[in-house]
């Protein structure tokens, strides 16, 4: 077995380790049904959890104890327009569109994502309603 | 190249095939779906139904074959042959196909095992208090007498079924077969049958409101099947519930109903009083492999009622694979929701002021 060989197998390895990170890449293919959730978690706990819904632009003003954040919710687009921590990393972060990614704003512990309604609670997707 | 590496590139390849695989059963199972809706069944017909083979094929079928059971088992189109059966009511026995033989037969076998609970001929009592028929409405509940003498019409022990010539006879004369609380429930379950021989993997069969499934949902979870929140919008749940290859058919009070001098009555009919069902049930739902079973029990739990315990228990241990939904109002006009405890894990509420308790049945 030459050393070449060896790279090329730790790199076959490698990429199949790392294949099912692929499948992430693929959830915006089949959006879900009830489209996405905006989920805003701070410290380890949700503290925030609403429906995208389209509609006029609106601003979403968060308070945590570390500080205050304000995201824009856009066209089914999700990104922060400002925060009061000293380095403003989150507002250099790129917006938010589907269950890919997520902005974080680190010295305020606070994570924002989107993920699937068919994942949420609030079952508003149901698949069919009985009456 | 030696020996050691060919081993090793084999295997790599192998692995490669096999995440190929995954891939493509993932991506691209070879199933399609497809999704039709009508107005059928005097509602709104939608079915959703995915598999390998010609699935826009197996919708027509599907289709097809609710047409079919619409012209047989409506007893308000007079041409049917539930209406003739009726008109024969007393005088001779009809000749049915196979399907409106079994319709019958089924109701037959349920109103048995119900003690009455539900009855297939009903017909009597719900002409006599103007259901089906939009061209009249009653100004006041009609009187003690008429629903006497409509009431002495009812009793499924009076259908006479004959199995080798299949035929019906109803032997008294105003007889009345009202397949209602069946005839969805029938359709939903041979179109489920008649899809699973077209090789459908995958389906969501809503008769209006009347939901049968089979498999499982597309992304391979359970079905989320929603049960009518009784004071919302059409469509608006107040639980949920996951399911696979089942029925999930829901009796309401709250879903039809006829207003008779500015009150309203619901369409639900006790068959041992001739009166419009009134009890604290806004609604039942029935959760059994098969439609028709489902469909009828739902009526007969919903005419027996929670308050009597004894009759819902006894009920439901004859049918055994069958689970139920029970939303009640309390006196304070408030919502309960009570579930056979089968359905734990599988059901859950979706209203904050609404908890769901658990009956334990017998089984």
């Amino acid at each position: 077995m030459k050393r070449g060989d060896k790279f090329l197998y730790l790199g076959l390895l490698l990429a199949f380790a790392l294949f099912p990170l692929t499948f992430r890449f693929f959830a915006h293919v089949r959006p879900p049904r009830g489209g996405f959730v905006l989920e805003v978690v701070a410290d380890g706990r949700v503290i925030e959890e609403q429906k995208l819904s389209g509609g006029a632009p609106r601003e979403l003003r968060l308070n945590t104890s570390g500080g205050s954040n304000t995201l824009l919710i856009e066209n089914g687009a999700v990104r922060m327009v400002s925060a009061d921590c000293p380095g403003g990393d989150c507002l250099r972060m790129p917006a938010l569109t589907d269950e890919r990614g997520s902005i974080a704003c680190l010295p305020h512990r606070l994570i924002v994502r989107l993920r699937g309604e068919r994942e949420g609670k609030d079952g508003a997707d149901l698949d069919a309603v009985a009456y | 190249m030696n020996r050691e590496s060919k081993f090793y590139l084999a295997i790599a390849f192998l692995a490669l095939f096999g995440l190929c695989g995954i891939v493509f059963i993932r991506f691209y199972d070879g199933r399609t779906t497809a999704k039709r809706e009508g107005v059928l069944l005097d509602t709104v017909v939608s079915v959703e139904a995915t598999g390998k083979g010609n699935v826009e094929g197996a919708l027509d079928g599907a289709f097809a074959l609710i047409r079919t059971l619409d012209g047989e088992l409506s007893m308000y189109q007079p041409g049917s042959i539930v209406s003739r059966i009726n008109s024969a009511a007393g005088g001779h026995s009809v000749k049915v196909d196979r399907d409106v033989f079994d319709v019958i037969q089924t109701a037959k076998d349920i109103a048995s095992l119900s003690d009455g609970a539900f009855d297939p001929t009903i017909g009597p009592v719900t002409r006599l208090w103007g259901i089906g028929d939009s061209t009249r409405s009653l100004d006041a509940i009609p009187e003690r007498m008429k629903i006497d003498r409509a009431l002495a019409l009812v009793g499924y022990g009076k259908i006479e079924l004959s199995e080798p010539q299949e035929t019906v006879y109803l032997s008294a004369k105003g007889m009345m077969l009202d397949l209602g609380a069946i005839a969805k429930g029938y359709a939903s379950q041979k179109v489920v049958d008649f899809l699973r021989s077209e090789g459908i993997s995958s389906a969501l069969i809503d008769l209006g409101g009347n939901v049968q499934l089979i498999g499982s949902s597309l992304d391979g979870k359970p079905w989320r099947i929603g049960i009518q929140n009784p004071d919302g919008k059409r469509g608006e749940a107040i639980c949920a519930l996951e399911l696979s290859d089942t029925a999930a058919i829901t009796a309401g009070t709250y879903e039809r109903f006829i207003d008779i001098g500015g009150k309203r009555y619901t369409h639900i009919f006790d068959p041992r009083t001739g009166y419009p069902v009134k009890n604290n049930l806004a609604s039942v739902t029935v959760v059994c492999p098969n439609g028709a079973e489902g469909d009828a029990l739902s009526t007969a739990l919903m005419v027996i009622g929670l308050d009597r315990m004894g009759s819902v228990r006894e009920l439901l241990s004859l049918f055994p694979e069958a689970e139920a939904v029970f939303v009640l109002r309390a006196a304070d006009d408030t919502l309960q929701v009570r579930a056979t405890k089968g359905l734990e894990g599988r059901i859950k509420s979706l209203l904050p002021a609404v908890a769901v308790d658990f009956i334990e049945l017998k089984r």
